[in-house]
């Protein structure tokens, strides 16, 4: 009896030697990903403070959001989870990993973000004001 | 003297004969134990890619392609990143450099290990189902033998109690009749003459 027991100990560990080799499952990446762009853009899009205090939220917001793009990417937990805040954040990499893709492009993060939406500076330049 | 030297040539023999059947017990068990453990993780392993409806399969596609964009872009990004401004690597980039190298290290260690090299040949060109399934099989001819191995023993178990039968006929004072009795057994039907005289 002992001996089936020792045995299956070892096969299991073999076998989780040979198939369990991923990542632990860190929950919440993408929530926390979205929690932080979402500072980021109220910060570019509602400016408070000096202009030096806003850098300095600016650069550390986007620091942190370097960090946290990498995290999701590389989480392998993620992988074909198919839940609507997964889905979401695949949808577009352009939205979803802002601060990659905006380096990426050579822009900044709020005209990235601004050409993503669909507001470009063609599009304010050709915009008139009137009444609906 | 000799008869007690084929007496204990035979229990020697039917001693050994009860450690095989037991060492065929515990391997049976082992392999049957393997083959089960086998088919649970090949069920698991169906089940979980197996069931790929539409839409996992399109955020499959999406999750590469994004994968891809990030890796061939990331060193761009990180020059350009230094070069631009004077960002200091956090925390979690050294770590995560200095794991990804750990585990690049391991990742050789694996592949030159001797029992990788060994496999190599078969596990390197399999899927995980295919691997799984190889091992099964193996199993399955392991147990195959084993029954081999049974029937092989039960011959050498009958011929050990033709040998017991032939050392008992072979023993001093018992002798058999035409008919196959020993000559000292009691038959009823040798003492009629009492009764009827």
């Amino acid at each position: 009896m002992n001996t089936n027991i020792k045995y299956k100990t070892i096969l299991t560990a073999i076998a989780l030697g040979c198939f369990s080799i991923v990542n632990p499952a860190s929950a919440g990446t993408v929530e926390n990903m979205e929690r932080e762009r979402a500072v980021l853009l109220n910060t570019l899009l509602f400016p408070e403070g000096s202009d030096k205090k806003v850098t300095q939220k600016l650069e550390i917001s986007r620091d942190r959001l370097i960090d946290l793009e990498r995290m999701v990417i590389r989480d392998k937990s993620l992988r074909g989870k198919n839940t609507p805040a997964v889905r979401s954040a695949f949808a577009n990499y352009d939205l979803t990993f802002l601060v990659h893709s905006s380096i990426e492009k050579n822009t900044n993060v709020l005209e990235h973000w601004l050409n993503e939406v669909g507001v470009s500076t063609s599009s304010l330049q050709a915009a008139r004001i009137g009444r609906r | 003297m000799r008869v007690e030297l084929r007496h204990q040539y035979l229990a020697e023999k039917q001693a050994y004969l009860e450690l095989v059947a037991e060492d065929q017990r515990y391997r049976r068990r082992r392999v049957e134990i393997q083959v089960k453990l086998y088919e649970n993780l090949l069920r698991k392993l169906q089940q979980r890619e197996g069931g790929v409806s539409k839409q996992k399969a399109a955020l499959l596609v999406k999750q590469d392609a994004a994968a891809n964009r990030f890796n061939t872009s990331v060193a761009t990004i990180d020059t350009g990143l230094f070069r631009s401004s004077n960002l200091e690597e956090s925390k979690y980039a050294r770590d995560y450099a200095r794991n990804a190298d750990a585990i690049a290290r391991l990742v050789e260690a694996i592949r030159k290990h001797p029992m990788t090299r060994m496999n190599k040949s078969v596990a390197g060109q399999m899927s995980k189902a295919e691997y799984i399934r190889q091992l099964i099989t193996e199993n399955e001819a392991k147990i195959a033998i084993l029954d081999q191995e049974k029937q092989l023993w039960g011959y050498m178990a009958k011929v050990v109690s033709l040998d017991a039968r032939a050392l008992a006929d072979a023993l001093p004072g018992v002798f058999k009749n035409e008919a196959g009795d020993l000559d000292g057994e009691n038959k009823p039907a040798r003492a009629i003459e009492f009764f009827i005289n």
